[in-house]
């Protein structure tokens, strides 16, 4: 099972820093979360940066990324800061 | 009648403290809006470029924009201006706080002091005028202590002050000016500027309602930015964690410096410093500038141990980073002690952690020992003495009179150019070009050395921001082509938001574009500024203040970014693999040997120019291809000889600016566009 972790205000929206998941690849990723976590989240995965194993999604083969066990999917909302 | 502004500064001279209102005309106003702006033009008029910083004739600027103390989002915001003492080039930090809107309802849109006083004075301004009073007993008084007193002193629960604390009387070159104890005028060293002076605080209590032209439409405009700002997601994370929102972001795509940028990714660092841990850990409560509802600020409290902090506020980003990655840092109490030091002494975080960071590796290397260190040893993770250094820097004493001069100057005096991160003398900020290519840009030509809040390249580069009101295309981070253009408009859009006076978090969250920028200033002022004409007020003023730059002394050579933030990591392997990459991967199907030589070459010639030092999934299955193995370990191990020689396309990117920007070999914006923007004065001066 692939680690999924939430940062930031997706952390709060989820109320947990992590899941794990057995969705072949990171879309089966984002559309699993607001089916375990509520449609509530969904507003922060529209614009969401996913990382797979410190890599960008936008670099890899976007939401067609696969996953395997013990990959570890890094999602975080549109954020800035600094 | 103009609304928004009053049309008149005070000049205060300090040196026979004496006062005198300055009326401006409204063209003025209307051509280079407010805040930096104004001032940059008030700098110029007055011929004051040759002024040493630290000298009477350096006039230090505090100036307001139109939407400067108002009801909008984000306007509780100021900008203090000078030649900086740190780059001796035109000088600028933004600062919000509280002190904003009661300046402004003293009937001013700013103050300009010039000369100096002979004893320690602190001006006093509210309705019934100016006074300047005795600050020998504020003296020596960190900036919580100053506060504390001056408002049981004035005895206005209201009254809101700017002040210095010893760092500035001590002429710290990097030297801040704070309000709020949390909320500062960081960078360039203008509370050096101000302790040249002997002046230890401004007190600003007023009543008076500054004129809108438009009340109606003001508010609408209100309503407006607000409505966006109350969905926006960014100024949501901003609320919920702070600037330091993002740390744990930042480090995961190769943004966040550590180690004195020489290593590209530190996992524990960011879970142990950035805004979740401190909202888990330490956090007391949230805070805001006055009126915000973006709400970043962050009150904490660390009871007690070695590192306690008195509940007040915490580490932004900027200090997250500098005082703790940089330093190789991950102890979070500490971090926040060594902020909380710098707020008190008054020094910008950003070039004091950069400026110990560079001593550390200098020491590492040999260059500076212990003879010059006054007995300690610099090494990295070392909290106890990273707060010894930075009470040692606020007095100048020792190791620190040297260390308070700053990065460059020190690499001058003990060598080490090469790590010493800075450019024209500003140390950068905690943003990493090597993740952002657009930053190195943004730092070789900000107009007061390398910055990341005069332009919206960060947020744009992160994908946040685009320019379709100005017509021009967003590219994506690891792309040099069409970079110096989004450059430009990010700086227009910077420049004016520090003119009119806004934050950037406020603005940005909402979509920082200029279209918003005219719905909000046209009420307010009775202008009737359109996209385009405000777009040029971004390039009159952007030109002017790189001008003011060259009359300084800077020149097109000191237009660079040390290379130590150009190549690849000197330590570690970063996260992302290019783009430029994959799509040649990707085409790969069955292939001849003849095919696998060319790849070879392909390869080599690719990664060259583009790839950091990290491989995902997809090349390091090429490894069960003969001849593909060895290279890409090589690849991976960060050995080889192609990811020696990778950098960021500055170059490239560059030269590209200087010719869509009209810039000459000596780094002169040319006559013929200064005359353009309404500047032949500008130009005559540069050019005779």
């Amino acid at each position: 099972m692939a680690t999924v972790k939430f940062y930031a205000t997706l952390r709060k929206a989820t109320g947990e820093k992590s899941y794990e998941s057995s969705a072949k690849n990171v879309a089966g990723v984002l559309r699993e979360v607001p089916k375990l976590y509520g449609n509530g989240v969904s507003r922060y995965l529209k614009s969401c940066t996913v990382i797979v194993n410190g890599r960008n999604i936008a670099y890899l083969r976007g939401k067609r990324t696969k996953l395997e066990p013990s990959d570890e999917v890094s999602i975080f909302p549109p954020l800035a800061g600094g | 009648m103009m609304g928004g502004n009053w049309g008149k500064i005070l000049q205060v001279d300090l040196t026979d403290g004496t006062f005198e209102d300055i009326e401006l005309e409204e063209k003025l106003y209307r051509d280079y809006i407010g805040g930096s702006g104004l001032a940059a033009k008030w700098f110029f008029d007055n011929k004051v470029w040759e002024a040493d910083p630290l000298s009477p004739e350096n006039p230090l600027m505090i100036m307001m924009g139109p939407l400067s103390g108002t009801s909008l989002p984000g306007v509780s915001r100021l900008e203090i201006c000078a030649r900086s003492p740190l780059t001796g080039i035109w000088g600028e930090a933004c600062m919000g706080g509280h002190f904003a809107p009661q300046l402004k309802r003293t009937g001013y849109d700013g103050i300009i002091f010039v000369g100096a006083s002979e004893k320690p004075v602190y001006l006093l301004l509210t309705d019934e005028g100016a006074e300047l009073k005795d600050a020998s007993h504020l003296w020596g008084k960190d900036t919580y202590e100053t506060e504390d007193l001056l408002q049981e002193e004035v005895g206005e629960k209201r009254a809101q002050m700017i002040c210095i604390g010893p760092a500035g009387e001590n002429l710290v070159k990097y030297a801040c000016v704070m309000n709020d104890k949390g909320s500062t005028a960081g960078r360039c060293g203008m509370g050096a500027v101000m302790g040249s002076k002997k002046l230890k605080a401004v007190v600003a209590k007023g009543t008076k309602k500054h004129p809108i032209a438009d009340e109606d439409g003001f508010k609408q405009a209100r309503s407006e930015m607000n409505e966006i700002l109350k969905f926006s997601l960014v100024a949501e994370g901003l609320g919920s964690f702070g600037s330091n929102v993002h740390m744990e972001y930042g480090m995961a795509i190769g943004d966040v410096p550590t180690k004195n940028w020489r290593e590209a990714y530190w996992k524990d660092g960011p879970e142990k410093l950035g805004g979740t841990a401190v909202a888990e850990t330490i956090l007391t409560k949230t805070h805001s500038c006055f009126g915000c509802p973006v709400h970043c600020k962050r009150i904490v409290e660390v009871k007690a141990g070695p590192f306690a902090v008195k509940e007040g506020p915490g580490s932004e980003y900027e200090a997250a980073a500098a005082l703790g990655t940089l330093q190789r840092m991950d102890d979070m109490e500490a971090n926040h002690r060594a902020n909380e030091m710098c707020n008190r002494y008054g020094m910008d975080v950003i070039s004091c952690g950069s400026t110990i960071a560079y001593a550390t590796e200098a020491f590492e290397e040999g260059l500076i020992s212990e003879k010059d260190t006054d007995g300690i040893k610099l090494g990295w993770n070392q909290p106890k003495t990273l707060l010894e250094l930075i009470d040692k820097i606020a007095h100048r004493e020792g190791f620190g009179d040297d260390l308070a001069e700053g990065t460059r100057a020190m690499s001058g005096k003990y060598g080490g150019e090469e790590f010493a991160v800075h450019v024209k003398g500003l140390e950068c900020p905690m943003h990493d070009p090597r993740a952002l290519w657009a930053m190195a840009l943004t730092y070789a030509t900000s107009i007061r050395g390398a910055c990341h809040c005069s332009d919206s390249n960060l947020y744009v580069d992160m994908g946040l921001l685009g320019h379709k009101d100005l017509g021009v295309k967003r590219t994506w981070p690891y792309k040099a082509k069409g970079k110096a253009a989004q450059t430009i408009a990010s700086q227009k859009k910077g420049v004016i938001a520090n003119s009119a006076v806004i934050c950037e978090y406020a603005w940005n969250s909402a979509g920082g574009a200029l279209p918003e920028m005219a719905m909000m200033l046209n009420p307010l002022t009775g202008f009737d500024y359109s996209v385009d004409e405000l777009a040029r007020a971004g390039d009159r003023i952007w030109y002017l203040k790189r001008a003011i730059g060259n009359l300084c002394g800077a020149t097109r050579e000191e237009d660079r970014v040390p290379r130590r933030i150009l190549e690849p990591h000197v330590e570690g392997t970063t996260p992302n693999l290019h783009l430029a990459v994959y799509p040649t991967f990707m085409s790969m199907g069955p292939m001849s040997k003849m095919r696998i030589e060319k790849m070879k070459d392909a390869n080599a010639k690719i990664m060259a120019k583009f790839v950091y030092p990290n491989l995902d999934k997809l090349l390091t299955s090429m490894k069960v291809l003969p001849g593909f193995r060895s290279h890409i370990k090589k690849l991976e191990a960060g050995e080889s000889e192609e990811i020696k020689k990778t950098t960021v396309p500055f170059d490239e990117m560059i030269e590209e600016y200087y010719r869509l920007r009209d810039i000459d070999q000596q780094g002169r914006p040319s006559r013929k566009v200064l005359e353009g923007l309404g500047m032949k004065d500008v130009a005559d001066a540069l050019y005779g």
